[in-house]
């Protein structure tokens, strides 16, 4: 028996297509479709489809709430969120929302299809073609901070060079070198000259494609 | 002011009461004759006449005010008085001084003309030969409040006319102030610009006190001293010169103060004032203390300069501020236009490929997708540039880190940065426009060139700042097409007074450069 979809978005053109997709697909059967939050909450009750596709910006209310509440009522449903929106914090947002899966709109309908499938299988997963560096950025909100003068230290340490030659170098004493150089490694969160190099290299603090 | 004389509105109610006058009085006259009969001796009427034709040439030769009001009502109550009980006929007569007075003098006037109308008619009773019979008595008496009533309508009037010039006024003002600023802003572009005007102000104080170093400071709503102008010294200085008990002293006391400083000199700090607020500070560390006198002509000199720099910060928000909605409208608008518009045409062509019978058009379909996903995808980049601000709680730096970690993640390029941001903020209008150049650089990077690499340097040191992005992509060359683009950062980095560099980066690539007051020796 196939997954019955109920499509929910404000453009009769993007129902369309997306409709179109899912009756190319023997999986799925298109139970309905809505304009309106106030129409996709109803059709959801009286359907009670298996994935529900929702597009974020709608023109009564926000999609994600629409998700949110699809979530609280049944753990079983699958819930793809579409957007035009770019960024991360609509990627998260969506997560929060209990979504299942998140999609573009400048993805093909295929990419739609098979979020479904996903979203049909295991609906409190959540699955986005970005999620993993989207992750990465959250934990390191704004990747860390060096100062010009710890700036010159890492590019030092990253050329082999011990305290006491990158102190001469600089100009500065050892114990300050010693102190930039402990800083840095807090601001890793290295614990050694080689976590530090590698811990830069992942932030993009250190140019691992050249040579030197 | 001329707004003070007798306005438009004034004189029409006072020509009013000039009509009304000889209109009652012709009432009065009418009354009498229809009653003429019982009428012996008119006399009465000839003196109200009399005194009705005075007071319409006062009125005319003077300027309105309560005392005329008062005597007609006087005089007129006199002579009714007097001619009682066949002058009770000219009674209406009283209401046209009582509306004068009330005009004249809002409740107070009217209070005093029905004073001055009752004083008059007992006085006119007591002074007749024959003593009144109680019913005439009264018959009188009703008037006396109607009389004051009359005088109120004339406040209520007054007030109604006061309110509505003082708004008009305040309209006029902000209208011919708006009409001028752009006048000005359109005329010279230097002459509304925050940046030119606070180094004017600084210069002025640098070279007239000698001073080693200097800095003009500003607060804006929410937020610490913002700096807008440097001399001399390096930026350490600044961040505790903020905390300065002698800026905050000149600040809250509005006057100048000067004090040793522990190491050398003196620091002067000079309040810029616009009327009675302090809008920022000039502080100057100096070798000799300024004497009394020196300090207040300081002071002085500023005063001028701080307004109009206040009009230019205030011209500069405004002008972001309608920036911001205009890109929020802009990104609703493509968001719910031609995005969708363009992502069910892509529907379409899914469509198509799936339907595809044969090889050839299969390919074709594949193509057409991916180009109108890649179009897709530039659209919500444009959405997402026009819809982030640099936010409240972090700087510039870290935005625009942000959105190059965001951008080249999601297009495979290496995203290197290098930020130093000091704790003090820009200004929010030059972070914005800041923020701008940098997204319109990256988006080049991302849509032209190729790169692999993306190199973002933020370095802010307010009033200093610079923003780097450089690439490892095909150079200038290929750019031509999107001239456009580099016009568009061009006048971003005018609007807030910055040096904007486009060039080939020796090793292969691009690298736009916007600077802003960094100075000599200072990276």
């Amino acid at each position: 028996m196939p997954a019955t979809v109920l499509l929910v978005d404000d453009h009769d053109l993007i129902r369309q297509g997306l409709r179109r997709a899912f009756e190319r697909d023997a999986e799925f059967s298109v139970a309905g479709e809505a304009g309106t939050l106030a129409e996709a909450k109803m059709l959801a009750e009286t359907l009670r489809p298996d994935v529900c596709v929702i597009d974020v910006r709608l023109p009564d209310g926000n999609g994600l709430e629409l998700a949110q509440k699809l979530r609280e009522a049944r753990s079983d449903v699958g819930i793809v969120v579409l957007t035009m929106y770019a960024g991360d914090e609509q990627m998260f947002a969506a997560l929060d929302a209990g979504a299942s899966a998140f999609v573009p709109k400048s993805a093909p309908s295929d990419d739609v299809v098979a979020a479904a499938r996903h979203a049909a299988a295991k609906p409190t997963s959540f699955v986005a073609d970005d999620l993993a560096a989207a992750m990465h950025r959250r934990l390191n909100p704004t990747g860390p901070q060096l100062t010009r003068r710890e700036r010159e230290v890492l590019d030092l340490l990253a050329e082999g060079l011990g305290v006491a030659s990158i102190a001469r170098k600089l100009y500065i004493s050892e114990s300050t070198t010693k102190t930039h150089v402990s800083k840095l490694y807090d601001k890793l969160g290295a614990a050694n000259r080689a976590q530090a190099i590698m811990a830069a290299v992942r932030a993009g603090l250190l140019d691992d494609t050249d040579g030197e | 002011m001329s707004t003070m004389g007798p306005h438009p509105f004034d004189e029409r109610h006072w020509r009013a009461v000039a009509v009304a006058r000889p209109g009652l009085l012709a009432l009065v006259v009418a009354l009498t004759a229809a009653a003429r009969d019982d009428i012996s001796n008119p006399w009465w009427l000839v003196a109200l006449a009399l005194v009705a034709i005075t007071a319409g040439l006062t009125q005319r030769a003077l300027p309105h005010a309560w005392p005329q009001a008062t005597a007609e009502m006087a005089a007129a109550a006199v002579i009714v008085g007097l001619g009682m009980p066949e002058s009770y006929l000219g009674l209406p007569y009283l209401l046209v001084p009582a509306f004068a007075g009330g005009l004249a003098a809002s409740v107070s006037g009217a209070a005093l003309g029905t004073g001055a109308g009752t004083a008059g008619m007992l006085i006119g009773l007591v002074m007749r030969p024959t003593p009144l019979d109680a019913g005439s008595l009264v018959s009188v008496a009703p008037w006396v409040p109607m009389i004051f009533a009359t005088g109120l309508v004339g406040a209520w009037v007054r007030r109604q006319q006061t309110m509505r010039p003082a708004d008009v006024t305040r309209y006029g003002a902000a209208n011919r102030l708006l009409s001028e600023l752009r006048v000005v802003s359109r005329r010279l572009s230097g002459g509304l610009d925050p940046v030119t005007l606070a180094n004017g102000l600084l210069d002025d104080v640098y070279s007239r006190t000698n001073a080693r170093r200097a800095a003009l400071l500003v607060r804006r709503e929410g937020r610490v001293l913002l700096p807008l102008a440097r001399r001399g010294g390096d930026d350490t200085w600044l961040a505790k010169a903020e905390q300065d008990a002698l800026v905050l002293d000149a600040w809250t006391a509005e006057t100048p103060a000067s004090a040793a400083n522990r190491r050398r000199g003196h620091r002067l700090v000079i309040p810029l004032r616009v009327g009675n607020r302090t809008i920022g500070v000039v502080v100057a560390d100096v070798a000799d203390p300024a004497s009394p006198d020196e300090l207040a002509r300081l002071a002085r000199s500023t005063d001028d300069g701080a307004l109009r720099l206040e009009t230019a910060l205030l011209f500069d928000e405004v002008r972001e501020i309608a920036t911001r909605e205009e890109r929020r409208r802009l990104a609703r608008e493509i968001h719910d236009g031609i995005a969708q518009e363009l992502a069910s045409l892509g529907y379409l062509i899914d469509d198509l490929q799936a339907r595809a019978r044969d090889a050839g058009s299969r390919s074709l379909a594949i193509t057409l997708r991916k180009e109108v996903t890649r179009i897709l995808s530039d659209l919500r980049h444009s959405i997402f540039d026009l819809r982030s601000d640099v936010p409240d709680d972090v700087g510039i730096g870290t935005a625009l880190a942000g959105y190059a970690r965001q951008v080249g993640s999601q297009t495979g390029l290496t995203v290197h940065l290098v930020h130093e941001e000091s704790h003090e903020r820009l200004r929010p209008e030059v972070e914005a426009e800041l923020l701008r150049i940098g997204q319109e650089a990256i988006t080049n990077v991302r849509k032209h060139s190729s790169a692999r690499n993306l190199w973002v340097t933020v370095a802010v040191n307010p009033p200093s700042a610079r923003v780097q992005v450089a690439d490892d992509g095909m150079g200038l060359g290929v750019r031509a097409r999107d001239r456009y683009g580099l016009d568009i950062m061009a006048e971003r980095a005018r609007r807030v007074g910055a040096t904007l560099l486009i060039e080939n980066r020796p090793e292969g690539g691009t690298v736009v450069d916007v600077s802003l007051g960094v100075d000599e020796g200072d990276g």
